[in-house]
């Protein structure tokens, strides 16, 4: 025997409820509808199903209706962008164009010998020039300034305790440019926001163009219609 | 009965010097320290911001704009996917001198300390349209210090992005 059977017949819950969403063969959906007409019980159980869909769709369009509006054209705009993906990626070939260097490399085959050639033309370029520099006469010249530790001992007090670790040498800016440049403004470290700003607006006036005056608690925005056709934009919140 | 007769109007006296006295002291006392507290703050630094909000892509809140995160979270952001960082412009104003901010978008903006009642700095704003012809905005207002007041402009282009324009400005005591 079947379990949930309703009034007289055969036709239990599950049965009634995939008849009511769709779900049953062609055989079995004309079966739970002869039922259907058959039995009053059964009939009763079917409108309820119907009456019970019709509450949560009403219910669903309400919740729907609290959504605000910019959430709304949130989640349009990410079905409109999942969709336009959709397809641009069917429209696509499915070829894999070789990756950036690849091309650079390609389109610098000409100059690959002179390149090379060049490059090390100034490696040992390099290498002349940093064996001259290597004169201890010279290299005295390029120090800007070098300061001793306090904790050098001076060369008469050498107690003969043998050689002291080298302290770290400290490089001090020259003070050949005494004048201070001060910040440009731009460089300054963002303000750190409180979390209420608490605007208080005592006296405003939009212009001719009007505007609006939008405060969540957290932020505080005055719209100005700078343009008065976009006022009627759907990003006029 | 002299005796008594003097002391009693004595009492009545001090009775009624107390009266006057204090409610005296106590508004000088407040007034006094309105008075230092607005004479306190004769400078400010105003930063603004001009951030590009864009409905297209996935950039979200740039590292730049992070510290505006809890603002530009809110409902009235939601429909905008990508936030770039225009221009950041910071001047300074005084009671006497307002600082002027000009953006890439033509748009000028102006703004003057009034006053610091000690919680809120008191600012004017003024704001002309793109092409300098008109006024859009002439506000007063008060505000907590580095609170952010977002003023919200029109459709801007900028680097190949597009979108609304908005002026976050902040401003804090600087002397």
């Amino acid at each position: 025997m079947m379990r949930d059977q309703i009034g007289a017949t055969d036709i239990s819950d599950e049965m009634l409820a995939a008849y009511f969403d769709g779900e049953l063969s062609d055989a079995d959906a004309e079966r739970v509808a002869a039922a259907i007409d058959a039995d009053a019980e059964l009939r009763g159980e079917f409108e309820q199903l119907g009456l019970l869909g019709g509450l949560v769709q009403h219910g669903l369009a309400r919740k729907a209706n609290q959504v605000p509006q910019a959430r709304f054209e949130q989640i349009w705009d990410e079905i409109d962008r999942a969709i336009a993906n959709d397809a641009r990626t069917a429209s696509e070939p499915k070829e894999i164009s070789p990756s950036i260097w690849g091309r650079v490399w390609a389109a610098f085959k000409p100059l690959r010998v002179p390149a090379i050639a060049a490059a090390a033309a100034a490696a040992v370029t390099v290498y002349v020039v940093g064996q001259d520099d290597s004169d201890p006469n010279k290299a005295s010249d390029t120090v800007v300034e070098v300061t001793p530790s306090p904790s050098t001992p001076e060369p008469g007090n050498d107690d003969g305790a043998g050689p002291q670790p080298m302290p770290a040498p400290v490089t001090k800016i020259a003070d050949a440019n005494p004048v201070v440049v001060p910040p440009e403004p731009s460089e300054l470290a963002p303000m750190e926001v409180p979390d209420a700003s608490g605007v208080e607006i005592h006296n405003i006036d939009l212009g001719g163009g009007g505007g609006r005056i939008s405060n969540t608690g957290t932020v505080t925005v005055l719209y100005l219609d700078e343009e008065p056709a976009q006022a009627d934009s759907e990003r006029s919140l | 009965m002299s005796y008594w007769n003097n002391n009693r109007n004595k009492r009545l006296l001090a009775s009624l010097l107390a009266g006057v006295l204090a409610p005296t002291v106590a508004v000088g006392a407040v007034m006094a320290t309105e008075s230092t507290a607005e004479a306190a703050t004769k400078k400010a630094r105003c930063d603004v911001h001009a951030v590009l909000a864009s409905k297209a892509g996935e950039v979200g809140i740039p590292p730049t704009l992070e510290f505006l995160r809890q603002q530009l979270s809110q409902d009235e952001f939601a429909v905008y996917k990508s936030f770039y960082l225009v221009e950041k412009i910071s001047a300074k104003t005084t009671l006497e001198k307002a600082a002027d901010f000009k953006f890439k978008s033509g748009n000028q903006l102006s703004l003057k300390l009034l006053g610091d009642d000690g919680a809120k700095l008191k600012l004017h704003a003024k704001m002309t349209s793109r092409d300098g012809a008109s006024d859009l905005l002439n506000a007063d207002y008060s505000i907590v210090p580095k609170g952010v007041l977002v003023i919200a402009g029109g459709e801007f282009e900028d680097g190949g992005n597009s979108g609304r324009l908005f002026f976050a400005v902040q401003c804090d005591r600087a002397g």
